[in-house]
């Protein structure tokens, strides 16, 4: 074999290796930057949930491919992030993506990651007493609920999110095989056990333990979450509570001049708030301090701060 | 001894085309590659920019009713894009905790009435004035887009205290990736 044929065929060899490395990682970017623009779009497409007039509605992300969503939540000051990470499933693997796309003004309670092709996403308001946020939900039509005898206040609430991944039964063996079972009286998977007045009390989760909860939001938030979620987005909304009761605060000085005195005492709300760890902290005192900043408030209604 | 070095001088031009051909291959390729880097990269800048206006679009359609900006039921019952403006005029003097918050360049509120000049809004000269700015952002201002709400505040009369609203623009710029 000549000089020139060797040598030809070890630079063909070469620039076919090369095309082939080239056309590899550009698929991979492609796969990226298709990852990040549908992230971004997650995140855009909550902004109406987040901040909308009309709450409690659901909205569904239906994919064209199996797709995982990594809902990750970190509690830096001042108001904490919710980071959203999308990757999609190609011939049975994941795409390896890390976007980094973060928004400080969304709070998802969910898993660490749900994985599906439709996705129920709903939200209900936190008023802690003001309106602090609308806390999202994100559950997959892979992760079934099966809610045992439940209130009829859960009940209307569960027909008005009209969500197929959840349903009603009398007992547990009523329910769909692989479903999670939520109980309001005796034990199973998820047990609920508040006070239905203001939601306030506890849900004991099997292998995860008890997630203390006030409100509506937050009792649909520590059903459908994990602890570690629910916990990072429950200091982050006490964060926004906290911000909030300055605004607030300072909202009353400023009216003052107009002859407003309307002082609601947010100081102990704003101390405890800022010292919020976990939700252990959602005790009796953070919520009678809460509660007597409501009732100052809507005392004098003229003068009204929320 | 003739034949040897034709044949030397044969095999060098050879190598020299071999080494001229593989150079102009690679810039071939090369410049194939910038002409696509660049496509790609404009094509990005693109998808990001409409993304920005997106967000904007949704954001300043439902901005009015987050916590921060929104009247609540300070002044009566629970009202949809109403603005409280004692509320707003606290928050421009938090923008830098609120730095990146809503993900958007800057945010404006500006009374279209009753009519005035323009004039920026601050602690001495509030409420005759117009415009209250909020930049959450330290990008450069970038495109506006506009949502019509109504500002409300608490005034009095004689000492009597009562709620007063007018009509005004709630701006959201985002920044332009191009």
């Amino acid at each position: 074999m000549s000089f020139a044929w060797i040598f030809a065929l070890v630079i063909g060899a070469f620039i076919l290796f090369l095309a082939f490395f080239i056309a590899g990682k550009l698929m991979g970017t492609e796969q990226k930057v298709q990852d990040a623009i549908v992230s971004k779009e997650i995140g855009i497409l909550l902004s109406p949930l987040e901040i909308g007039f009309e709450s409690g509605k659901t909205t569904y992300l239906e994919l064209p491919k199996r797709t995982r969503i990594n809902a990750e939540c970190t509690k830096e000051e001042p108001f904490g992030k919710q980071h959203i990470d999308v990757s999609e499933e190609t011939l049975g693997s994941w795409s390896d993506t890390y976007t980094d796309l973060a928004f400080s003004n969304k709070y998802i309670f969910t898993k660490e990651s749900v994985e599906g092709k439709k996705f129920y996403l709903f939200d209900l308001p936190f008023y802690f007493p003001y309106k602090v946020a609308d806390v999202i939900v994100i559950t997959s039509i892979e992760d079934q609920y099966c809610f045992i005898d439940p209130p009829q206040e859960v009940k209307d609430r569960m027909r008005n999110l009209r969500l197929e991944n959840v349903h009603n039964a009398s007992m547990p063996s009523q329910c769909p095989a692989g479903s999670k079972i939520v109980c309001f009286t005796g034990s199973c998977n998820i047990n609920v056990r508040v006070n239905l007045d203001d939601y306030s009390g506890e849900i004991v989760k099997v292998g995860e333990g008890v997630f203390k909860v006030y409100g509506e939001s937050l009792m649909y938030a520590a059903i459908f979450s994990d602890r570690q979620t629910y916990e990072c987005q429950l200091k982050r909304l006490m964060q926004r509570t906290e911000k909030l009761g300055e605004i607030y605060n300072e909202k009353s000085i400023f009216i003052n001049r107009q002859g407003c005195d309307s002082s609601p005492g947010l100081f102990p709300l704003i101390t405890l708030a800022s010292s919020f760890n976990n939700s252990v902290d959602l005790n009796f005192n953070l919520i009678d301090t809460m509660n007597d900043a409501k009732y100052i408030n809507d005392r004098n209604p003229r003068c009204a701060l929320w | 001894m003739v034949k040897r070095t034709k044949m030397n001088n044969k095999a060098q031009m050879k190598i020299q085309q071999m080494a001229f051909m593989l150079i102009a291959v690679t810039l071939f390729f090369g410049l194939i590659g910038l002409a696509f880097v660049g496509f790609t990269l404009n094509k990005n800048q693109e998808s990001a920019s409409d993304l920005e206006a997106k967000n904007a679009k949704l954001l300043v359609s439902r901005l009015s009713n987050s916590p921060e900006f929104s009247c609540g039921e300070a002044f009566g019952s629970a009202k949809s894009n109403c603005v409280d403006m004692d509320k707003i005029m606290k928050l421009k003097e938090k923008e830098e905790q609120y730095l990146g918050f809503w993900g958007v360049a800057s945010i404006m509120v500006r009374k279209i009435y009753p009519k005035m000049v323009d004039t920026i809004c601050t602690d001495s000269n509030y409420p005759d004035c117009n415009i209250v700015e909020i930049r959450p952002s330290i990008a450069a201002r970038g495109t506006a887009v506009p949502s019509f709400v109504s500002l409300c505040r608490k005034a009095s009369d004689n000492g009597q205290i009562y709620d007063r609203c007018e009509m005004g623009l709630l701006m959201v710029s985002y920044e332009l990736k191009r």
